[in-house]
């Protein structure tokens, strides 16, 4: 099962919450304290981009219907998931 | 001699049951039947399908019930107008004979020539013409790919080498990536409807399962093969699924309606995977960029602020602040000897009027009278003897001189003063000391 949101954002999420930072500290709004929290909030969005770069997927899975008209994915083939 | 080679005349017209006809017989029968029963140059109009144009052309012509298999030898097919194809609704002129080797009855053609478009394209230009009217193919609707799926619904037959091209893609690229394989038949007459039921059930439980996109794709094949996915109930559920959909249909040449549906259309299935699943190793590159940004700008912002700390640094109230004080302390000191010197003449002033008052107490002083040869005398209860009446016999009297005391009995009665020296007296009392140390 998909693990993307219990550990953070999504990848798309961090990088648009990376780049609002950095455009805030960019206009120098920010003063110097918030800025370095920025800073530690960066590394660490960064740190959960580079996570979700780093995962493995099993080759692939298969969706299927249920009788009550439902679709799930069949999780019986397996393969490394690292 | 084997009994196929019989002439034909021979062998009776009907099978016997007894006497069973070789396979060659049965052809050469037929190859005559043919030929005795169709005019030897005909011309037949159908649609050109399974098209092959190597040297010779091989293809079919077909209409809605029946299909042919056609021959189109080399020195024929150069002479043939450009445009000939799947699809292609053309009149055929040839010859049909039956060719044993193969036991199949064909169209030899000599002469071909299109009629239109085939039936299969004309409705499929109708379809393509509704749905564009219809906002199908609206650029404005086409929904934004996201830009890291992380699991993708592949909706496409198990079998198909489509499928693979897709999973190798995809472990190239982000192994991350989780691909969903819904498997529908891909062709024949039930494709369109399994098609669109798998699109429209991603569409309405994908997002539960995390489905960012969809890849619907297909090998190539001829234009029948295909054209599950030129029906509109597939078009339909494209149209309708809440979730990108990328299309590879057939060949880069093949158009399908549900390509251009689709919010992006592909050439491949390979080209599918890698215009939706993003490069690792660029994103990782990028990541490394908005680090070093990041770092950069926070590296920028505290070297900065050591500047303008430093700056404030040297500022002369914290450098030198002797400096900024020396003006203070300089008018301070001023001022403070200003104090002095005010202070000094007052000092001055005021002792020289000190010894003035003493010189003058010294003129009025007692010890002065004395000094000029003057005393006084005190009675018994120490008080000042200034009358003659204070003095009775026997008193004892301390006379004051300037260098001590004498002390004397009164011994006599006091005698009766002067006249003038007693007229005087009172009034000098009446008017004080001063005139008696004078």
């Amino acid at each position: 099962m998909t693990q993307s949101n219990q550990d953070g954002p999504r990848f798309e999420e961090a990088v648009d919450q990376l780049e609002a930072l950095i455009e805030k500290v960019e206009s120098g709004e920010v003063g110097l304290e918030e800025a370095m929290q920025h800073y530690e909030a960066g590394q660490a969005l960064i740190k959960r981009c580079r996570a979700i770069l780093d995962a493995a997927e099993r080759k692939i899975a298969e969706l299927t219907d249920t009788e009550d008209g439902r679709l799930v994915v069949d999780d019986e083939e397996d393969g490394p998931e690292s | 001699m084997n009994m196929s080679r019989l002439p034909f005349e021979s062998e009776p017209l009907e099978p016997t049951h007894d006497r069973p006809l070789s396979v060659s017989t049965l052809a050469q029968r037929i190859k005559a039947a043919v030929a005795a029963g169709l005019p030897g140059k005909l011309r037949v109009v159908g649609e050109v399908s399974n098209f092959s144009d190597r040297s010779h052309w091989f293809f079919s012509l077909k209409d809605e019930s029946a299909t042919l298999r056609c021959v189109m030898f080399a020195s024929a097919a150069r002479r043939a107008p450009s445009g000939i194809g799947n699809g292609v609704q053309v009149v055929a002129s040839g010859r049909v004979d039956f060719y044993d080797a193969q036991g199949s009855v064909q169209l030899y053609v000599d002469e071909i020539a299109p009629v239109g478009r085939g039936d299969l394209e004309q409705r499929l230009r109708e379809l393509m013409e509704e749905l564009r009217q219809l906002g199908y193919f609206d650029a404005e609707l086409k929904r934004a790919l996201p830009a890291l799926p992380r699991t993708v619904a592949v909706v496409t037959s198990r079998a198909a080498a489509a499928l693979q091209d897709v999973i190798n893609t995809a472990q190239q690229r982000w192994a991350g990536c989780r691909l969903l394989l819904k498997d529908v038949r891909v062709q024949g007459e039930a494709a369109a409807e399994e098609i669109a039921h798998a699109i429209r059930q991603i569409s309405r439980h994908g997002r539960k399962l995390g489905i960012d996109a969809v890849i619907l794709t297909r090998g190539g094949g001829s234009i029948e093969d295909l054209w599950a996915f030129n029906e509109r109930v597939v078009a339909d559920a494209i149209y309708e699924c809440a979730i990108p959909v990328v299309a590879a249909i057939g060949h880069e040449t093949d158009t399908t309606v549900a390509e251009l549906v689709a919010d992006l259309r592909c050439a491949t299935p390979t080209q599918a995977a890698m215009t939706l699943i993003p490069d690792a190793a660029t994103l990782h590159h990028q990541a490394d960029q908005l680090h070093e940004r990041l770092t950069l700008l926070i590296k920028r912002r505290i070297e900065h602020a050591r500047q303008r700390v430093d700056a404030a640094g040297r500022s002369r109230l914290i450098a030198r602040p002797d400096q900024m004080l020396a003006p203070v302390r300089e008018r301070l000191e001023r001022l403070t000897r200003q104090l002095d010197q005010a202070a000094g003449r007052r000092v001055v002033q005021g002792l020289s009027r000190v010894d003035a008052l003493d010189r003058q107490l010294r003129s009025v002083s007692p010890v002065s009278v004395l000094q000029r040869g003057y005393s006084y005398t005190l009675g018994p209860d120490g008080q000042l003897i200034r009358s003659q009446t204070q003095a009775k016999p026997g008193d004892r009297l301390i006379t004051v001189l300037v260098d001590g005391r004498v002390t004397s009995v009164v011994d006599g009665a006091a005698s009766p003063p002067a006249p003038k020296l007693k007229s005087r007296k009172p009034r000098r009392r009446v008017q004080g000391q001063d005139t008696l140390f004078e």
